[in-house]
């Protein structure tokens, strides 16, 4: 299990994450006002930064039992303050409007120079519960994804001749037509650095139990397959640090039951999402990110880092750690087990400032149907 | 000019981010991007250099659109503002950040848990600019557009502001219900706002049910009436309004846009006013205004020839911003009456009726005009347009400001009090007096 695995040509580099959720509890004897503080926010962020970490994602419900901020502004207002990480905010669908949303998410990569990404969390959309959910957030990524679209690189001319700022050739109404909504469209944010800022959805590795439970990870599993950029595998539930399993049903809801290993359910977990990838476009197949809590005991850093290696081996992009309370403070952040990642020779991302989001997890640049769409018709007519 | 022997009236000044109107100058050679970060920052950054009280963004849902197609004329898009000022307040210490949002194609609880955020990240600094909407033109983005009649617009925002201030009062976590004619919420409390509590409530509809809104609410008016008389009206009338609702003039500012030309002669300032209102109103700009007027295509129409000489036409060829068709017949008689009497081309006419500044002069004259409009209390001072992004403050501020300190009228440095509410030196609102409205359960 020591010596790792040579990369294979062009595969990605390892990414490894940060995940601070506004709303979790915070360390003991930490004031409960912390929360709100923009200093402690900026001053973890900053330590994420220099710890290595290439990406943090904000997570907080709005319906936290602490409350929290908003991860979408919390996240715009650590763009000016960092340069290297990435910034992934949870969004929650359902409530807040999609025309919103897709304006925020573009606005948060305009500032932080294409460096953002975002978690999809699907909310309460009405009385159907989290299929309708689940339904709603898949087409309020569609939509969003047609607004990042609606403005072309270049549609912003100036051309003082003709008196134009714009060409208006070049911004489009999207008119999406949903089942759940619909939106004229054109965004009124222009096109922004990485064009369509990544997508993360997050599916449980632990599925509840009972018929419900394994139609609804059907059901979101499909749902990260047809919308996500990134699918975030959440093992948290699992006690990955020991490695021990006991009494955790199989992850799969086809398989059949039993029990395995942590480690092994997010193994068959990813061998499933990768299986079902298409290997033929492999930068447009979905990266796998696995979510785990650190473990605590120190003892257990090296066979920690070694399972979430093997992972990598498999097919994995990388790793995200979720502390289960907020760090007191920056000191507090644990960045040893990235260091000991390290250490299983992964191949760390290039750094240097200005590193997209798209590039970091491998995926290609986005295309822009629109511009795409304009220069086939004017490929066609120039061949008549 | 020495400053009077009695204390002047205190100006209050506000900077408001170049937008989409034929008020910025986009083909200015010194004009920069009206998307990137570092122009907002460098805009807010001075802003605050001047010790102005506020900075101010605007919001449109849905580009303009001219004869059926996205006007193009104008700077078109933006940044999202909750999220600009999110950034600003990262890299600005004292000056406000006022954000206009739709209280009507947003969720409450929503708009309470992202302007509580925004007050916190800024220390207590945020505003919120508090728009409604009923028009089916902008509801076409979103999933709840067009459901609000236009009588019910300003109750059932008053309901989401009410709604909001009770989230803001109540313990995060704790859970947060009541029941309007609009509204039926229960949410769980998100944000403990900044030190100021909620955040400052500007308000900037002329009608009377948005000028009774604002007596209710607002503790600041972002007003159309920058001349003095109308201003003075203006003031008489909301005075009447807020004692009405047992509020007193002072705890309420009122601030027009206003725009503004300097120079070191008077003429000087003259000439660049008129220089700044060609490159403002270029020939395509003049035919579609008075297309926007007239709701006429007037494709053909030589900018440099006269105005139309029929009647404005019933359709409105201008989506998103029109005023309507009685609105309309008023503002052409006006132009043609003004386009007769000073012998006056199309163009010439827009020119004199759409891109007149406020405030055109030498800097100490400007100053000293500032001063007296306050003094008489028609207005507690104004919010800056300028019409460069983003170097539209820098004269302002470094040639005006001083000449308003040395009357005694303008701050010299920024209160002890950090808040918004403490820069504007204004009382505890209307929103966190009394009773919150709402059950609270933990």
């Amino acid at each position: 299990m020591t010596a790792p695995t040579p990369t294979p040509t062009g595969r990605p580099p390892f990414v490894a994450g940060l995940v601070l959720d506004t709303g979790a509890p915070l360390a003991p004897g930490t004031p409960s006002d912390t929360r709100f503080d923009r200093s402690y926010w900026a001053g973890l962020v900053h330590a994420a930064e220099a710890g290595g970490f290439d990406q943090v994602v904000i997570a907080g419900a709005p319906s936290a039992a602490n409350g929290g901020f908003d991860p979408l502004l919390l996240a715009s207002s650590l763009a000016p303050l960092t340069t290297r990480i990435a910034l992934v905010p949870e969004i929650v669908t359902g409530v807040r409007e999609p025309f919103h949303i897709a304006a925020a998410v573009q606005t948060l990569d305009h500032l932080s120079r294409g460096r953002a990404g975002w978690l999809v969390s699907p909310g309460p959309a009405g009385a159907g519960g989290y299929l309708e959910d689940l339904a709603d957030a898949r087409e309020t990524v569609e939509a969003a994804r047609a607004l990042f679209d609606s403005w072309e690189d270049d549609a912003e001319i100036r051309d003082v001749a003709t008196g134009r700022y714009i060409d208006r050739e070049r911004v489009h109404d999207v008119e999406y037509a949903g089942t759940r909504f619909s939106i004229h469209g054109a965004s009124y944010v222009p096109r922004s650095p990485q064009g369509s800022p990544p997508v993360f959805v997050r599916i449980s590795a632990l599925p509840s139990a009972g018929a419900t439970g394994a139609r609804e990870a059907r059901a979101e599993r499909e749902f990260a397959r047809a919308s996500a950029d990134t699918i975030i595998v959440d093992a948290t539930g699992l006690n990955v640090a020991g490695l021990d399993a006991t009494g955790v049903d199989v992850a799969e809801p086809e398989a059949s039951a039993g029990h395995r290993g942590a480690a092994g359910v997010v193994e068959a977990l990813i061998a499933d999402l990768r299986g079902a990838a298409d290997a033929s476009a492999p930068t447009a197949a979905p990266r796998i990110l696995v979510e785990v809590t650190p473990p605590h005991d120190p003892a257990d850093l090296v066979a920690f880092a070694e399972t979430v290696a093997g992972w990598y081996r498999i097919g994995a992009a990388g790793v995200l750690l979720r502390p289960s309370l907020l760090p007191a403070s920056p000191a507090d952040l644990e960045t040893r087990l990235l260091t000991e990642l390290w250490a299983q020779g992964l191949p760390a991302p290039q750094t240097g400032d200005q590193v997209r989001l798209r590039a970091l997890l491998g995926l290609a640049s986005a295309t822009n149907r629109f511009a795409a769409a304009r220069n086939e018709k004017a490929g066609v007519s120039l061949e008549r | 000019m020495s400053a009077s022997p009695t204390p002047r009236r205190q100006v209050h000044l506000a900077g408001h981010f170049p937008g989409v109107n034929h008020t910025t100058v986009w083909s200015d050679p010194t004009a920069g991007s009206q998307v990137d970060f570092d122009s907002f920052e460098h805009l807010a950054r001075t802003a605050e250099r001047g010790l102005l009280d506020y900075v101010f963004l605007a919001e449109g849902l849905r580009l303009r659109e001219h004869k059926g197609a996205i006007h193009d004329l104008d700077v078109v898009g933006r940044p999202a503002s909750p999220a600009l000022l999110a950034a600003l307040s990262a890299v600005t210490e004292r000056i406000g950040l006022v954000a206009t949002v739709n209280s009507t194609f947003n969720d409450p609880a929503d708009l309470a848990r992202q302007f509580g955020t925004l007050d916190a990240l800024s220390s207590g600094r945020a505003g919120w600019n508090v728009v409604t909407s009923s028009e089916e033109f902008f509801g076409a983005n979103f999933r709840r557009g067009g459901f609000l009649q236009k009588g019910d617009r300003y109750d059932r925002a008053s309901e989401v502001l009410r709604a909001a201030a009770a989230l803001w009062r109540a313990a995060p976590g704790s859970e947060v219900s009541l029941r309007g004619a609009h509204l039926r919420l229960d949410h769980v409390a998100a944000v403990h706002p900044g030190p100021q509590g909620a955040p400052v409530i500007v308000q900037a509809g002329d009608s009377p049910d948005g000028r009774d809104f604002a007596a209710a609410h607002a503790e600041v008016i972002f007003s159309p009436h920058a001349d003095q008389d109308a201003a003075a009206r203006y003031a008489a009338d909301l005075t009447t309004r807020l004692e009405r609702v047992g509020r007193g003039r002072e705890s309420l500012r009122i601030l027009p846009g206003a725009t503004f030309v300097l120079g070191d002669t008077e003429a000087e300032a003259r000439e660049r006013s008129r220089e700044v209102a060609w490159a403002q109103v270029s020939p395509q700009t003049a035919i579609a205004t008075v297309e926007r007027i007239w709701g006429l295509d007037l494709t053909d129409y030589d900018p440099e020839g006269p105005l139309p000489s029929g009647e404005p036409a019933e359709d409105e060829l201008r989506r998103g911003q029109a005023p309507d068709v009685g609105q309309r017949r008023q503002i052409a008689a006006a132009w043609r009456a003004r386009a007769e009497a000073e012998d006056l081309n199309l163009r010439e006419t827009v020119i004199a009726t759409t891109s007149r500044h406020t405030l055109v002069g030498t800097p100490g004259a400007v100053a000293e005009r500032i001063a007296a409009n306050v003094a008489t209390g028609a207005v507690d001072g104004y919010v800056l347009v300028p019409h460069l992004q983003p170097h539209g403050l820098d004269e302002f501020v470094d040639r005006v400001i001083p000449e308003l300190q040395e009357r005694g009228v303008y701050r010299t440095e920024y209160p002890e009090g950090r808040t918004l509410r403490d820069i504007l030196d204004l009382p505890t609102p209307p929103l966190l007096s009394g009773e919150p409205w709402a059950t609270v359960s933990r």
